[in-house]
């Protein structure tokens, strides 16, 4: 049978087209510049050609010679290697919080029939839903207060939080399960807490590392917090931040070609976790979790 | 008196639920209730410069209103997050539909799209405005002198280009979340209905104006409902493209109070003003909200 054309989705395709260059077109050019020599780019102003000599030498510099100074403490200077550190660290305990804490609350909303449940519901609901502006200086007075700003420990109490979407695709799971396998269990002697850590928990081990996964990547890029909460510690993201938008930040290294290659640490990370985890990432959440 | 096995067991539960979700709850007090709290306990305080304060009234609300409406600078910022506001729903929510359309009806290359459109979300932010800046300015107008053989001017350099190269950014980097959850609820709609209207010759956009919205507008709502809040917070990633240093013209509300409280994090003298602007956008903002989600609840689309 002849297939009619269509002009509305052929329209479509060709934008699409378009975005899907536009984007791979940005990288290449982005990961290409990195590796060209600094001069190939400054004084033969090859904007777009391919490298004179492909070389690591950008990021050899970087590595060596590029940091950021502490605010708070003067003449302290923090290298790429520490910013990677940080960065490393504040995104997997970071992540791993943001998705325990709902899972926590999901699995007891689920597991008993308690009164309180519903108003624990209905707060996420609520709190999701209500838009609240500008909270970030209460939040930094806070911090202040409690003799906690600028420490990774008020990053994570800040990312501890329950009420977030993946509350209730813990909960929905959670509901689903049957309740026949929680009953087998208690008549075998398990405690409360065995149901929750040997049963429940490996049941939904396949959605809480999706979510990690999913809060790994946005707080491994994630240059804002650092900014504001954790100037002594500043993140590869926080780095690439000040590179790119401070021109007195570390002479040496203020280079185009040395940005990018900045750029692409952060980058290759996550894309290489986004080419192997691809399927996990883009699965929609609210299917599977209970094997069969 | 000895406790009965039952209650023993009733009260092992409820300690063992109190003990699960005492720190997600504490957490909750301190720093969402506490921290809004504090929030408006800052906006009637007035802090001297060895961080001792006093509490003035209304004083930080009326310097608010007359920022807000007798500064010309707060005219422009006020615009710049209309326009935002406006493109994002107008042209981002759109596109994004279209797109996700796309997707779920299995066209040509779709699989390759969604992967694409999904890349923003991997790729940091920073990173992605810091090479399309370095693009805007020096590969397109390469491009242009050495395909066109025209002269182009560095398009971000460029002060009346400025702005709109930013907007374009944040519609071209704002797809994933979307597309992903538009293109799950898609996926939800009954196939039968799609075949009984694919029988009756039902064309491609018919199809998702009349079978496909209305079918998944929960989620197309949720995604309105929650944006309207972007008026007030949305920054268009300012921040990314200029640091702290965005000239007026181009600022946002969203942009304006994070600037500064990120300039002002020492400096408590600031930071009443501050609280007293996030408390009036409140207020303005989520009754707004919620009128949004009636008045979407009770004109959207119906799925009859």
């Amino acid at each position: 049978m002849k297939r009619k054309f269509n002009v509305a989705k052929t329209l479509t395709f060709v934008v699409l087209c378009l975005y899907a260059l536009s984007m791979i077109i940005l990288l290449a050019w982005m990961a290409m510049t990195s590796l060209k020599p600094r001069r190939n780019w400054d004084n033969d102003l090859n904007y777009l050609g391919w490298p004179s000599k492909l070389t690591l030498d950008n990021y050899k510099t970087i590595f060596k010679q590029y940091y950021v100074s502490d605010p708070f403490r003067p003449g302290e200077k923090i290298g790429v290697m520490a910013q990677i550190f940080n960065s490393v660290q504040y995104a997997i305990v970071g992540g791993f919080l943001t998705a325990l804490s709902p899972l926590l609350v999901a699995y007891v909303c689920s597991r008993f029939n308690f009164k309180f449940n519903k108003i624990l519901e209905g707060t996420v609901l609520v709190t999701m839903m209500l838009p609240i502006v500008g909270s970030t200086t209460s939040m930094v007075s806070m911090m202040y207060s409690l003799n906690m700003y600028n420490t990774f420990l008020s990053a994570y109490c800040m990312k501890f939080v329950f009420n977030t979407l993946y509350f209730f695709i813990y909960l929905g799971i959670f509901r689903a399960t049957s309740k026949e396998i929680y009953e087998a269990a208690t008549i075998d002697g398990a405690t409360e807490l065995t149901l929750m850590i040997r049963i429940a928990f490996p049941l939904m081990i396949n959605v809480f590392s999706t979510v990690w996964l999913i809060y790994f990547i946005q707080y491994w890029n994630d240059y804002e917090l650092a900014l504001v909460y954790l100037p002594s510690h500043p993140t590869l993201s926080y780095g690439i931040f000040i590179l790119s938008t401070d021109t007195s930040a570390s002479k040496g290294v203020n280079y185009t070609t040395m940005k990018m290659a900045c750029g692409m640490t952060l980058v290759v990370p996550t894309l290489i976790l986004f080419i192997f985890l691809k399927e996990k990432l883009m699965t929609n959440l609210s299917v599977g979790g209970v094997k069969e | 008196m000895t406790l009965t096995n039952r209650t023993k067991r009733k009260l092992l539960k409820i300690l063992f639920y109190t003990c699960v979700i005492a720190l997600p709850m504490l957490q909750f007090v301190i720093f969402y209730v506490l921290v809004n709290f504090n929030s408006i306990l800052l906006a009637f305080k007035e802090y001297d410069f060895y961080g001792n304060s006093t509490y003035v009234g209304f004083d930080n609300f009326a310097n608010v209103f007359e920022k807000l409406f007798k500064m010309e600078a707060f005219k422009t910022i006020a615009k710049n997050s209309a326009i935002a506001y406006v493109c994002g729903l107008f042209v981002g929510l759109p596109l994004a539909i279209i797109f996700s359309y796309y997707i779920f009806k299995k066209c040509l290359l779709s699989g390759t799209f969604r992967t694409i459109l999904f890349i923003p979300q991997i790729v940091s932010s920073l990173v992605l405005i810091t090479s399309y800046k370095i693009f805007l300015d020096y590969g397109l107008p390469t491009v242009a002198e050495k395909v066109f053989f025209a002269e182009l001017e560095p398009v971000y350099s460029n002060y009346d280009a400025r702005f709109g190269s930013i907007l374009f950014f944040t519609i071209w980097a704002g797809f994933g979340t979307q597309i992903l959850m538009y293109s799950s609820a898609m996926a939800n709609v009954n196939e039968s209905i799609i075949e009984a209207a694919e029988i009756d010759g039902i064309g491609y956009f018919q199809e998702l104006w009349y079978i496909v919205i209305p079918m998944c507008f929960s989620t197309i709502s949720t995604f309105i409902i929650v944006g309207v809040a972007g008026f007030f917070t949305n920054s268009m990633s300012l921040f990314g493209f200029e640091g702290a240093h965005v000239d007026m013209e181009f600022q946002t509300f969203g942009y304006y109070l994070y600037q500064g409280i990120q300039q002002n994090t020492s400096n408590p003298v600031a930071w009443p003003e501050l609280s007293a602007f996030g408390v009036v956008f409140t207020l303005i903002v989520a009754p707004v909200t919620f009128g949004v989600k009636y008045l979407l609840g009770k004109f959207g689309p119906s799925v009859d």
